[in-house]
Order: C-alpha cells, then structure tokens, then sequence
C-alpha cells in the first residue's frame, strides 16, 4: 500500500527528500591518479594539441631535448610514454581492461599543418648538439622534400653516417639478413628516425617507398601510463620482445603522446605509415613502423644490434 | 596554478552536472568538451568572481545541448546497492526497502518532469547549489528559478499523485 504521509508531505519534507534523493542518485565515477586521463587531463592535451597546430613552438617544446636544453639533460626527465590511438574517425572504446579512453578531434595536427601551397609545414624541430639543417658534406641524399621519409613529419634530415653521433643512445639496427641499410635518418628534439626503403625484406607501407621507419628515442614506456583512443579498427596487443614487454598497434593510424614526469604532453604529430610494434629498453624506446604482420615485426625487433 | 589542476578541483561536481541534466549523454566527454570551451573562454571571465558556478555553468550549456541534440530523453536512477558509498548508513533489509521505494517513487516523478522543471531541481536539490548558484550556472534571473522551482515542485506534486492513483496499490 503506498504511504499516504507522502502525499501530505510539506514542502520542506518534499525539499528534504529530494535533498535525500540526490545523495542516492547513480553517478559516473572518474577514476583518479597520476597519469589517468580523467576529462580534465583530456581537456588539457586538447588544448595543448590545438595551440601546437598554430604555434610553431609549441609550449611543452621545452619539454624534449633542444638546443636550449642540450639533449644530456634530457636524461634527468624521466620522460614517462603515453600511447594515444587516435582514431580517424569517432573515437569508440574497445572496452579493454585497465585502458580507458580518450576522445581527440579526428585528423592529424599533421593534417591540418599543411600550408596552403599544399607543401607540408611541421612544426620547427629543434636541431641537437651536433646536427645541421643541412645533410653532411657527402651525404646520400638532399634536404627536404624528396628524401624518402620527407614529408612525415620525421624532423630535420641527417648523414645516415652521422645518426650514431647525433643522439647520446646507442643506435641500433636490425641485423636480418635482407633489410638492408637504412636510406635516410631524421631527428626530431632527440628522437632519431632512421628510414628503408621498401624491398622483399620489407613490404610496402602506407608511404610509398617506404618500407620501414625504426625511430629509437630516450623515454620509458610506463603500463601504468598508458592509456588509448581508438577507433573501430585499430587495436593494442601487449607483445614481448626479446624478453621485454611492447604493444603491437595495428589497424588505424595513431599518435603517440609523451608526458613528462610534470604532467606536460608531447605530442608527436608526425604521419604514421604502418602497423606499429613499440618496446622500451632502460630508457630507450623504440619504434617499429613497418608494413610486417606483427610476428614478422617482432622477429625484426629482436634483431637489433 | 595550471588549468588542468584548476579545473580538476572541481571535476567531480562537474560531472555530475553533466550527468544530472543529460542522464544518457557521456558525462565526462561533456565536461571534457566543456573545460576546452571555458579554457577558451577564460578571457571572458570576471576577475574576482566565483569559478566553480562559471564553469558549472559551460557544463550544464554543454550537457543540455547534447541532450537536445540527441533528442534523448533518459532518466537518473539510483546507485546499485554495491555502489552505496562506505559512510551510508546500513539500514536492515526492511528499512532499506521502504526507504528505496520512496526514492524511486519520488525519482519517477522527477523523471517524469520536464527538462525546464527538471532541470531546476536538480540544480537546486541534487547538487544542493544555492540559488544564486543554481541562477548562474541556468543561466536564468533569480526571480526566474524562484517561480520556476516553485511551479517544479507544484508539478513533481501533481506527478507523484498520478503515480499513486495509477498504482494499483493506491
């Protein structure tokens, strides 16, 4: 039988039980913690990834190894990784344990850094100690545009010979037999990129003529940290590589984001070309790109010497 | 102080603005979306004036759009028993059944509001916000939410005493 005193209640009863009612209502739960991105977090790295679309200097620049902070001290950062997938389209959750999900803008600060020439316009990349703007006496290839892997947003062109000298990490590449060497190397605020073209050893990937891209950088990858934006057709396998945890991402190009032990972001907004296979050793990550199935890509990892 | 810490002090409320006034929407997108606007915002803010009802307010604009947006018209429910918080009373099974069919009955009723009614209580009661508050973050004169929470209430009356005289216990 319904309690008829409810429907004598005065109004400061009825106040008092809506007062009650809300205390009782369901309500989201924001997980907390360092490093979780909770909307505040999210808001933030959207803010700073607008700003860096139109600033040639972004803010958190500072953040990587530059001229201004020579790259040695990059070491003292502690650089912690943030992997976002970005989806090209709607970001949609897969639901994955202890991954939650970040929604970005569709599109890439790539994308949207071209000039109206059509030329390609990324960000100014700071030169490290011991680089130029300019390839070496010698060097193999030109500057800009045309060098394979221009246009990616790998950073600065360097002498394949002279990337070991460029960055204060031992560079190392795979030794299977049939990649090859490297064609071209790039360097970004400290994080190298060394490019192959494609060959029977390397199959194509979404850049023509571009069959591998190793980027290997001073940072640690921290399970704790990360966390994802994915859409329908990209996904995150934790892999082992060489006796090491790594991700497999495939699917949907991504974006990688790293957070300094501040809470700052970098984002690293250059053009992904293949399904990716990331893994950290001490404090140096490294970055796979190619078009091999994920078993292949491992195989090539754990070549690198 | 940096904009994130700024805004995640008041996060939690923020979402659950978001979730009062857009029960099926994504709360924590719409506060997302919500701290990127006031971020751009910020130059329009009054130096010396309350944050929390400012930003409260971009929340509450964000999570009603998206609701009219949607078209959606979902409800609040109640916490599952599991989610009750540590500090809630323990009532005996018994009591606890009273006490939750009195708030479902009265949480129909809300329910059954329209958003403009709504809309007011829940920033009134369930965010226990004050009238100038509920005045700012509504966007609405004070003189607006006092005759508009009045009415709401005259109305949430009226719901509950259809509920009753439907129920087939009345």
């Amino acid at each position: 039988m319904v309690d008829r005193a409810r429907m004598s209640m005065t109004d400061p009863d009825l106040e008092g039980a809506l007062r009650d009612l809300g205390g009782s209502l369901a309500t989201p739960f924001i997980a907390g913690g360092a490093g979780v991105l909770d909307p505040a977090r999210r808001a933030r790295l959207r803010i700073e990834r607008g700003a860096a679309s139109v600033r040639r200097q972004p803010r958190w620049a500072g953040l990587v190894p530059s001229p201004r902070r020579p790259f040695g001290r990059g070491v003292g950062l502690g650089l912690v990784l943030l992997v976002v997938l970005a989806a090209v389209a709607g970001a949609i959750g897969l639901g994955l344990p202890g991954i939650r999900i970040l929604q970005v803008p569709s599109g890439s600060a790539v994308a949207t850094a071209v000039a109206p020439s059509g030329s390609p316009t990324f960000s100014a990349p700071s030169r490290s100690p011991g680089t130029s703007a300019s390839p070496a006496p010698g060097s193999p290839f030109p500057a800009g545009a045309g060098t394979l892997g221009g246009g990616l947003g790998l950073g600065d062109p360097i002498a394949v010979s002279g990337a070991s000298s460029a960055v204060d990490i031992p560079v190392l590449l795979p030794s299977a037999q049939g990649v090859g060497s490297p064609v071209s190397a790039w360097l970004l605020d400290g994080r190298l990129a060394l490019v192959w073209r494609v060959s029977s050893a390397l199959p194509a990937t979404r850049e023509p003529g571009v069959g591998l891209i190793l980027s290997e950088f001073r940072g640690s990858l921290e399970p704790g940290y990360f966390e994802k934006i994915i859409g329908p057709d990209t996904t995150v396998d934790p892999v082992t590589v060489d006796g090491v945890t790594g991700y497999w991402i495939s699917g949907a190009p991504h974006e990688i984001v790293f957070v300094g032990t501040d809470g700052q972001p970098v984002f690293d907004s250059r053009r992904i070309v293949g399904d990716t296979l990331i893994w950290a050793r001490g404090d140096v990550t490294y970055r796979l790109e190619s078009g091999l199935d994920r078993a292949a890509a491992i195989a090539l990892a754990e070549t690198l010497r | 102080m940096a904009y994130e810490d700024l805004v995640r002090r008041h996060q939690a409320v923020a979402v659950r603005t978001a979730h009062l006034f857009a029960p099926d929407g994504d709360a924590e997108d719409a506060v997302q979306e919500a701290f990127v606007k006031a971020h751009a915002a910020l130059g329009r803010f009054r130096a010396g004036a309350p944050f929390r009802p400012w930003l409260l307010r971009i929340v509450a604009n964000e999570a009603r759009n998206r609701r009219r947006s949607a078209g959606r018209r979902a409800g609040l429910v109640l916490r599952s028993v599991e989610d009750r918080r540590p500090d809630d009373a323990a009532p005996s099974p018994e009591s606890a059944i009273l006490v939750d069919e009195r708030r479902l009955w009265l949480l129909a009723g809300v329910n059954a509001l329209r958003d403009e009614d709504r809309d007011v209580i829940a920033a009134r009661y369930f965010l226990d916000l004050s009238e100038a508050e509920t005045s700012e973050i509504l966007g609405l004169p004070r003189g607006t939410v006092k005759s508009r929470l009045s009415r709401g209430l005259v109305r949430l009356r009226e719901q509950l005493a259809a509920t009753d005289e439907g129920s087939p216990h009345g």
